[in-house]
């Protein structure tokens, strides 16, 4: 995982967080309900891992575990070379002493102080206390970072949604943890700001080489942001890699469909293909050349994951070669950079993305081409 | 690494598991509060339980004979025909007076544009501070067939011989006064639902052709139905458990007995004359009184719980459209006006008058001329010297300290722990509600007596802190509610990110969440104080020589017959009260209207 290194690069690569088989389970009016089951993963140093998902995925349980904010019912917690949770051992360091900043989803800006208060809290009052001398300065730079310099005497009410994020930002860094958590901060903020601060965020990232844990459930966002993308879904993380990795090469039928828009085809492996490495499954389309994974043989049911902008749509060509299928035209929206078009082949319907200029009128009648290499073939879940 | 935070993973069985989650919050900082709340709340319980036993003992609770010989008793008085009717009279009248009152005045200082309306609403919570009994004292000189002065003035002004009104020795009567007196409470309770309305709903019925008129009647009155249905079960409940009313308006002469001072005087007969003192029926009385007030509240607070609900759905973004009421502002102003005056100016200026002449005469010129302050002279030597100032000022400040450290108490841990019991705390902390301070007064002043036969040298009789006691428990239910709201309002986000900066606990409660409920605290606190420095009947009911208060002082000397001394004296209180009222106002910057709750 070295090339995806933002801080200083080091022979051995050092662990800045580990999480084993963590579960976590809520008892709630109507039951018992596990939030998290049993996952696992690192944040090495200077790495920014997002943990994404629906709602109720268990990603925010997770981070809120990490800070010592819930007590988890199973597994292990590491920061750095500190066990800071382990039901085995019986150890729960209280959240004041992990010494992680957090940016809350709400902000969490105390309303009765200043944005100086506010900063100042966790050297002056909290436990990272520093030389009363040096807490004018740790401020001001921490606000430096954020560029919030010039309101340090505004009362924290006064501010707007973007400023309180910036004050909320400036808070967790003023004392210089190792881990970064941050909980949906963006996820308050208009569309435009929105946009803004995630460059901007990635960029302050970039220049602290802080690692960083980072919830969202937003899979624009977390592919922008992050070296790593972990997908969670119902208390597990079924895939975690690069977002790259993520988008291009998806492992769950669920991160195929949650990042990024997917059409999914059923089929059955029919037979060994002409090229080695691939396969022809019988799908509703009519026979397609698929590649074969290794742990997919002939005979098996698999999951045809196309992406939308990977089909090629040809007007009045009449289709020819592999994987080309005549289909019609069903439905079109204009969304801007892209048109987005519904075709009818047979009984199924695929999406597909064109550039904004191809304009195809509804009832067209097209062939529509599946490139081999742009398959993914899963095995359904 | 620390071990004192250390907790178990490993899965419990039954009772133990159950034990371990319910201390899981149990540390330091959270152990204060659930003893604290704990004593308090267990103590509250215990007096409602020893007044049930009351009620099945022959005599003293420490000569333990069972009997339902109370409850026979109680049954073959006057009960059935005289007592229950009575109370029933003055609980529905009261009610009744009250929402014809604060129906339209909620209406006109919520829904309208009528002048003046934030000056008015403050205005409402001063007719809560002015005494019950200080009203009542003079709607006796207004209405009155034998002195009142609005008798005598229709008398004068039609030239008829005699106009027979009268609120004394009349259960219509009481309910009038008691009627005006809730009238605030009745206003506070109905502008919630009333501001809460939503603007859509009106909008429809404005869009379908209705006149603001027809929109009002038929949707936006249907629509708070609930609200003053809650109001009303609200009032009647307060309503049966005062005494001081009904008992200078017909019960200190017998005449018209209700259940509250029938309790009282079980215990207390009036006079001097040594009477038998039924302790045992006193119990049936309270309990009498409480068991529907206890159904009425668990209706009321569902009814409320929904009301908030409904608050919070529709409250957001929306303005509810404000009706001009044109030309007929000046019917608006006129009402609003004369219900001020009726609850408390035109009480509070007769006995300004009455307090300036040697005795009651109607304002003449010529009774201008006896006009002295002669009963203001010697005033405090009447009222029972410095001792009185320095017993009321102590009790004052010490029930307002005592029910907002409870509170705040009792509220950490229902709303800031996962405490099996928080629930149970919460309902706890509002049987003072429904369970009436006399009922609570009569609790403790058998727990003295008991104490001062079996330990004679802690004896509690007689002494300011059973006053204090009877108060605290009394204010604590709107103590709670107060500072639940007020905790209830800091997300947890906010302590939560101080342990993230590594604050520890008492630092969060420090620097975090004392500054954010400070307002609040202040307020239940004034508010509580001022409450109580006004209160008479727990006093009165545990008074002896040694720990008279001022309002008990009035009290006595009222009915001792020195109606202009008396009259001195409430002024005085009044005065000090409006005072008060004003320091409030500004300490707490207007925050008034939490005072809905006031009962």
């Amino acid at each position: 995982m070295g090339d995806f290194y933002w801080g200083v690069r080091r022979s051995v690569s050092f662990v800045m967080l580990r999480v084993n088989n963590l579960t976590k389970t809520f008892t709630l009016a109507d039951g018992r309900v596990e939030a998290v089951s049993g996952i696992s993963f690192e944040v090495p140093e200077g790495v920014f891992l997002t943990l994404l998902g629906p709602s109720g995925c268990g990603k925010t349980t997770t981070l809120r575990c990490v800070a010592g904010l819930e007590v988890p019912e199973a597994g292990e917690i590491y920061i750095g070379e500190n066990l800071v949770f382990s039901s085995e051992k019986r150890v729960m360091l209280p959240a004041y002493r992990r010494g992680v900043g957090m940016v809350f989803q709400s902000y969490a800006i105390w309303p009765h102080m200043t944005v100086f208060e506010n900063v100042a809290f966790p050297i002056l009052r909290g436990g990272y206390k520093v030389g009363k001398a040096e807490v004018g300065d740790r401020v001001r730079k921490a606000l430096h970072l954020v560029g919030l310099e010039q309101f340090e005497s505004r009362p924290a009410p006064l501010l707007s949604g973007g400023q309180q994020q910036r004050v909320s930002l400036a808070r967790a860094l003023v004392y210089e943890p190792r881990l970064l958590l941050l909980d949906e901060p963006l996820s308050n903020l208009d569309a435009k700001l929105r946009e803004e601060m995630r460059i901007e965020l990635r960029e302050l990232i970039n220049r602290l080489k802080i690692s960083t844990l980072y919830v969202t459930h937003d899979q624009e966002e977390a592919l922008v942001l992050s070296d790593r993308i972990a997908v969670m879904y119902d208390g597990q993380i079924l895939q975690e890699s690069p977002p790259r990795e993520i988008y291009l090469f998806p492992t769950h039928p669920f991160v195929a469909g949650f990042v990024g828009r997917a059409n999914f085809i059923e089929g059955r492996v029919a037979q060994q293909g002409a090229e080695l490495g691939t396969g022809v499954a019988a799908t509703p389309l009519g026979d397609m050349v698929i590649p074969l994974p290794a742990h997919v043989s002939v005979g098996d049911r698999v999951s045809i994951v196309i992406r939308p902008e990977d089909m090629s749509v040809d007007v009045d060509g009449t289709p020819s070669g592999p994987n080309s299928f005549p289909g019609r035209v069903e439905y079109r929206i204009f969304v801007g950079n892209r048109v987005q078009y519904r075709i009818r082949i047979g009984s199924s319907v695929l999406h597909s993305e064109l550039p904004a200029r191809i304009d195809l009128q509804e009832d067209t009648k097209v062939s529509v081409r599946i490139p081999t290499s742009c398959i993914r073939v899963l095995r359904p879940q | 690494m620390s071990l004192a935070a250390t907790r178990s993973a490993t899965p419990f069985d039954g009772w133990v598991r159950r034990a371990k989650s319910a201390l899981v919050e149990l540390d330091f900082l959270n152990g204060l509060p659930l003893v604290f709340s704990g004593i308090a709340l267990s103590f509250v319980l215990f007096l409602v339980g020893f007044v049930l036993y009351m009620t099945f003992v022959a005599g003293l609770p420490i000569e333990p004979d069972y009997t339902l010989d109370n409850w026979k008793r109680v049954a073959r008085s006057r009960m059935l025909t005289q007592v229950i009717p009575n109370t029933l009279i003055v609980g529905f009248g009261t009610a009744l007076v009250a929402t014809i009152f604060a129906l339209p005045l909620a209406w006109l200082l919520n829904r309208t544009t009528l002048p003046c309306r934030n000056a008015f609403i403050t205005m409402m919570a001063v007719v809560v501070i002015v005494p019950g009994f200080i009203k009542a004292m003079g709607w006796i000189m207004l209405v009155n067939d034998r002195i009142g002065l609005l008798n005598r003035a229709i008398e004068g002004a039609l030239g008829m011989e005699k106009v027979a009104w009268t609120v004394v020795n009349n259960p219509y009567g009481i309910a009038w006064v008691m009627g005006l007196m809730l009238t605030p409470t009745m206003f506070f309770l109905l502008s919630g639902p009333m501001r809460a309305l939503d603007p859509a709903l009106e909008e429809a019925a404005a869009v379908s052709g209705g006149n603001h008129w027809v929109t009002t009647w038929w949707v936006s009155l249907p629509l708070i139905w609930p609200g003053i249905l809650s109001g009303m079960i609200y009032i009647f409940m307060t309503a049966v458990s005062i005494f001081e009313v009904p008992a200078l308006l017909g019960a200190a002469s017998g005449k018209v007995p209700v259940l509250a001072t029938e309790l009282f005087y079980a215990v207390r007969p009036p006079g001097e004359e040594v009477a038998t003192i039924a302790y045992g029926a006193a119990g049936v009385y309270g309990v009498l009184i409480a068991m529907p007030s206890c159904l009425a509240l668990y209706f009321y607070v569902r009814l409320l719980a929904k009301v908030r609900h409904y608050e919070v759905v529709t409250g957001k973004g929306y303005r509810p459209r404000d009706i001009d009421l044109g030309k007929f502002t000046w019917i608006g102003m006129v009402f609003v006006v004369v219900y001020l005056l009726l609850a408390a100016g035109l009480p509070f200026l007769v006995l300004l008058w009455a307090s300036l002449l040697p005795y009651l005469q109607i304002p003449t010129f010529s009774a201008l001329k006896n006009i002295s302050l002669y009963n203001y002279d010697g005033l405090l030597a009447a009222l029972g010297g410095a001792r009185v100032v320095w017993n009321t000022l102590v009790l004052a400040v010490s029930v307002s300290l005592l029910v907002t450290f409870l509170s705040f108490m009792v509220s950490w841990v229902v709303v800031r722990t996962r405490f099996r019991l928080r629930k149970a705390m919460d309902i706890v902390a509002m049987l003072p509600h429904a369970f009436p301070g006399l009922a609570f007064a009569f609790a403790l002043f058998m727990v003295a007596l008991v104490l001062s036969i079996w330990l004679p040298e802690i004896s509690m009789r007689g002494t300011l802190a059973i006053i204090v006691l009877a108060n605290v428990i009394n204010r604590l239910s709107y103590g709670t509610r107060v500072t639940n709201a007020a905790l209830f309002q800091i997300q947890s986000d906010l302590e939560e990110c101080g342990k993230v900066c590594g604050a520890r606990n008492l630092t969060i409660m420090r620097w975090i969440v004392a500054p954010l409920i400070k307002p609040s605290l202040v307020f239940a606190g004034v508010w509580t104080g001022l409450l109580t420095f006004q209160e008479v009947t727990m006093a009165l009911f545990l008074a002896e020589s040694h720990n008279r208060v001022l309002s008990v002082s009035i009290w006595h000397l009222w009915s001792s017959g020195n109606i202009g001394v008396a009259c001195a004296g409430a002024v005085v209180m009044v005065t000090i009260m409006a005072f008060l009222m004003s320091m409030t106002l500004k300490l707490t910057s207007g925050k008034i209207k939490e005072s809905r709750q006031l009962g």
